[in-house]
């Protein structure tokens, strides 16, 4: 008899208690991209890209479509809510791909936006977060770019962006810490949208928790990358290295970065901080007409001339990035590991912008290509 | 409870068995006729009783006999041809059969007579003789068709014991191997041997299994399945303790690794315990082919529990519960196929998994040429329709199929239903609570291995008790030269089974 029971209450208790918090995968609506806007009087407005198949046959397939939802409220979790009763089935975030920022929204605070996607243990952190110029809904507005739906677009664009060295590999998860972190800032990749384009313009410089509204160039952001140690899979440079040559082609170079070292040298001594980044580039020539790459001396020539433009360009790019005082490259993390007394005395907050960073960048050219 | 169950003994014993074994003593009379004719009575004047009279040393001989146990050759080779050339003499000497027994009791004659031998009765006389000239209707030794391999031996057994243990003795020659008879159910009177290497198989367990064997006290025995029943550890459990194997190469495998077999006359299905649950998993193939493969297979048979086991239970949680786990690219596809499915995901498998059964239920009773058309209905039509009706979607399909297929890798018949069966509280488990409902049930079930012994010895070994020397032979099959010692689960009496097999290699180095 207590055995019976026993089976009973287990069974019932499995039964009983079941089901309560399923969620099916079919009543879910799955939304691929968010877009985050600063609305008038601060609240936020939302806009969601819920992806849907529009079925052809019975057994499955069919064509990829749209569904744009939007809502305004005082925090995320609201316009959530309010998307979630203006669709049918479950609105359900976890396999969200891309969270596009306004820049105004960016400029306020990244955190308190990302806040909701902490707490939840659903949510997707892998996701990808980009900074739009203007408003992060037009981009998802558009709903289609040539076949490819918008929001899957934007994620490839970023994806291929990573891989060409063109935007750092940041996803929900990495930059949380980042955020928090008094050594170390980050940048965003920043889109743009054109008529009836969007394309990567470079990356947004973030100091803390901000958008500051400096921005790196496509070009310098690959630099800054390179920089960075934080070589993707592919890196190339165009640069103009001679003058008066006909026809104007001839003037230019195309490389692409076979690989990279860099040294990171932090020097300290009571408040005066002197950084300098050693980079060295090994090349291949993809493009270049005026030719006689055979002779040693045209490589050489051509090593000296690209060193100096990049160590030009690279000084840009620290002065920039102390501008914007966007220490990215992490150079207060380096003094809170090895120089903690230099540290300690230092206003980071007003003492990044002052110290020195001097980038020297010593190119190698490896290889020409197939074509003697 | 005690007193009720004390009561019941008693009935037992005083009750009076309806087919008790006549043991009194039916003294043969001088008189021939009165003994065909209590012969004759006590057979209840059956027709297929057939009578021929022979002349003996000048005296009347009655030749009796079951005209349809006898093997008609025999009969007149062995008994008639030699009487009648003979005319006088001693007659024992005369009969050419290897085996004539001499008795004055009528009612072991007639048991003779059951068991398909003639019986010599004289004139004047009150001894009666018995011989042997039982017809050998023997199907070929074919390959078993549940339990075919590749390579190796395609022995199997057939439904002789004699046949069956002749295989066995001869692939095992050893004067070790020990055979011990026991006669079960009091109306059929089944023979069963038990075999096991003397030497080898642990005494305890030996002694374990003779005390069970002896216990059964039923009418009748009709398949290998009936003793299984009446003397495993736990009947209750959904896990098979006894191999069933209809295998020479298996079995003889087995007994040199410690276990003894049981073996029914009637049956070509032969008993192997203790056993554990790799063995299950093992196939004669894995030690036919070079240890690469049979590792390979191994690991797909071990990767086919879980499929079989798992696969319907996490897919129904995955899309009941967390199908944020599901890839992007994956997941508008099976979201899409699960649209217009108007039921929850555990009556759709459910469904499904009745609708596999049936269709295979249904092809195992038909003959071959109409099991195809069901093959062909069940698969293509109904399985196409049935996507099509929005009744099931396609990604189930695809699940229990998978499982299906997956259930069936598995070399034993009785463990691939278990797994199936196994799979259906795996999948309330995760209709109800997700993953948690899922390793909720599969710690039951992992528990339950642990705990389930099959004759004393563990189940679930190597693994609990832990023993890394038996890991050897379960998800792998390494080289045969390195399992150098039996498994530790049957307790064998002695453990090295190998030595140095290998010091060729090592001698030509010293010689180089």
């Amino acid at each position: 008899m207590k055995k019976l029971m026993l089976i009973f209450l287990t069974i019932s208790i499995v039964l009983l208690t079941g089901c309560w918090d399923q969620k099916l995968l079919k009543d879910a609506r799955l939304v691929y991209g968010s877009a985050f806007d600063l609305a008038e009087d601060g609240r936020i407005h939302t806009t969601a890209a819920i992806r849907t198949l529009q079925r052809i046959g019975p057994s499955g397939g069919g064509k990829p479509v749209n569904e744009l939802v939007t809502a305004e409220g005082d925090t995320v979790r609201e316009t959530r809510m309010k998307m979630d009763e203006k669709v049918s089935g479950t609105f359900s975030a976890e396999k969200n791909r891309i969270f596009l920022l306004g820049e105004d929204l960016a400029k306020q605070d990244i955190y308190s936006v990302f806040d909701i996607l902490y707490r939840t243990p659903e949510s997707n952190l892998s996701a990808s977060v980009g900074i739009v110029n203007g408003k992060a809904s037009d981009i998802l507005k558009m709903s289609k770019k040539g076949e490819t739906l918008i929001s899957e677009y934007t994620y490839e664009l970023i994806e291929s962006a990573v891989q060409h060295t063109t935007v750092p590999h940041e996803n929900i998860q990495s930059i949380c810490t980042l955020m928090f972190d008094p050594g170390r800032d980050f940048v965003l990749p920043l889109l743009d949208k054109r008529d009836n384009e969007v394309a990567v313009d470079g990356v947004g410089l973030i100091h803390g928790r901000k958008y500051t509204g400096h921005k790196l160039s496509n070009e310098q952001a690959g630099l800054f990358l390179l920089l960075d140690d934080n070589y993707g899979k592919t890196a190339r440079f165009v640069k103009k290295v001679n003058k008066g040559q006909k026809p104007d082609i001839n003037n230019y170079v195309t490389v692409n970065v076979m690989n990279s070292k860099r040294k990171l040298d932090v020097q300290a001594k009571g408040r005066n901080v002197k950084v300098s980044i050693g980079l060295q580039l090994n090349l291949t020539v993809n493009e270049y007409p005026l030719d006689t790459l055979a002779k040693k001396t045209t490589i050489k020539d051509l090593d000296k001339k690209l060193s100096e433009k990049f160590t030009n360009e690279a000084k840009e790019v620290v002065s920039k990035l102390q501008e914007a005082n966007c220490d990215a490259l992490g150079i207060g993390r380096n003094l809170i590991a090895f120089h903690n007394e230099t540290w300690k005395q230092l206003d980071w907050e007003k003492d990044y912008p002052t110290i020195t960073i001097i980038p020297k960048i010593h190119v190698n050219i490896l290889g020409s290509g197939i074509i003697q | 409870m005690r007193k009720l169950l004390k009561r019941k003994s008693k009935k037992t014993t005083k009750s009076r068995p309806y087919f008790s074994h006549p043991e009194n003593h039916e003294p043969v009379s001088t008189n021939m006729e009165e003994n065909k004719r209590f012969v004759e009575e006590q057979l209840f004047h059956t027709s297929d009783l057939f009578h021929k009279e022979l002349t003996f040393n000048g005296k009347k001989i009655l030749l009796l006999y079951l005209r349809t146990l006898v093997d008609q050759e025999k009969l007149q080779n062995f008994v008639i041809r030699p009487i009648n050339r003979t005319k006088a003499g001693e007659l024992s000497e005369t009969i050419n059969s290897s085996e004539v027994i001499n008795t004055s009791d009528l009612n072991e004659a007639i048991v003779g007579l059951m068991k398909g031998h003639c019986i010599l009765i004289s004139e004047n006389s009150e001894t009666i003789y018995i011989v042997s000239v039982i017809a050998n209707k023997y199907r070929n030794i074919d390959q078993p068709v549940s339990e075919q391999i590749i390579r190796g031996s395609h022995e199997g057994f057939i439904e002789s014991m004699l046949v069956n243990l002749y295989l066995i003795r001869k692939r095992v020659e050893n004067r070790n191997l020990t055979i011990k008879y026991f006669t079960l159910g009091k109306a059929t009177q089944t023979k069963v041997a038990l075999v096991y290497v003397n030497n080898l198989a642990n005494p305890e367990i030996i002694k374990e299994v003779e005390k069970r064997l002896n216990a059964i006290d039923t009418d009748s025995i009709q398949s290998p399945g009936f003793i299984e029943e009446y003397i495993e550890d736990s009947p209750y459990s959904p896990f098979p303790q006894l191999l069933n194997t209809e295998r020479p190469d298996r079995t003889g495998g087995h007994l040199l690794e410690g276990r003894f077999a049981i073996v029914m006359e009637g049956s070509p299905t032969v008993l192997i315990a203790p056993i554990t649950l790799f063995a299950f998993y093992q196939s004669p193939d894995d030690y036919n082919s070079r240890w690469y493969i049979g590792s390979f297979f191994r690991t797909v048979r071990l990767a086919s529990f879980l499929i079989s086991m798992g696969l319907p239970a996490i897919y129904i949680s995955i899309v009941s519960f967390h199908f944020e786990v599901i890839p992007i690219d994956l997941i508008f596809q099976i979201k899409n196929s699960l649209e217009n499915v108007p039921f929850p995901p555990l009556f759709e498998a459910i469904m499904m998994v009745i609708i596999l059964e049936l269709l295979r239920e249904a092809s195992i009773r038909l003959p071959p040429s109409i099991a195809q058309t069901i093959g062909v209905v069940g698969g293509l039509v109904i399985g196409t329709a049935v996507v099509e009706a929005s009744l099931v979607s396609n990604t189930m399909i695809i699940v229990i199929a998978l499982t299906a297929i997956s259930s069936f890798v598995v070399p034993s018949n009785e463990m691939s239903t278990t797994i199936r069966l196994l799979s259906f509280p795996l999948m309330i488990g995760a209709a109800t609570l997700g993953f948690f409902g899922i390793i909720f049930f599969l710690t039951l079930i992992l528990m339950h291995l642990c705990k389930l012994k099959s004759f004393g010895t563990p189940y679930f070994a190597p693994f609990a008790p832990f023993n890394p020397e038996g890991i050897k032979d379960t998800f792998i099959r390494l080289p045969i030269w390195k399992m150098n010692k039996r498994p530790l689960d049957s307790r064998p009496q002695h453990l090295n089974r190998e030595r140095f097999s290998r010091k060729w290699k090592k001698n030509d180095k010293e010689t180089e």
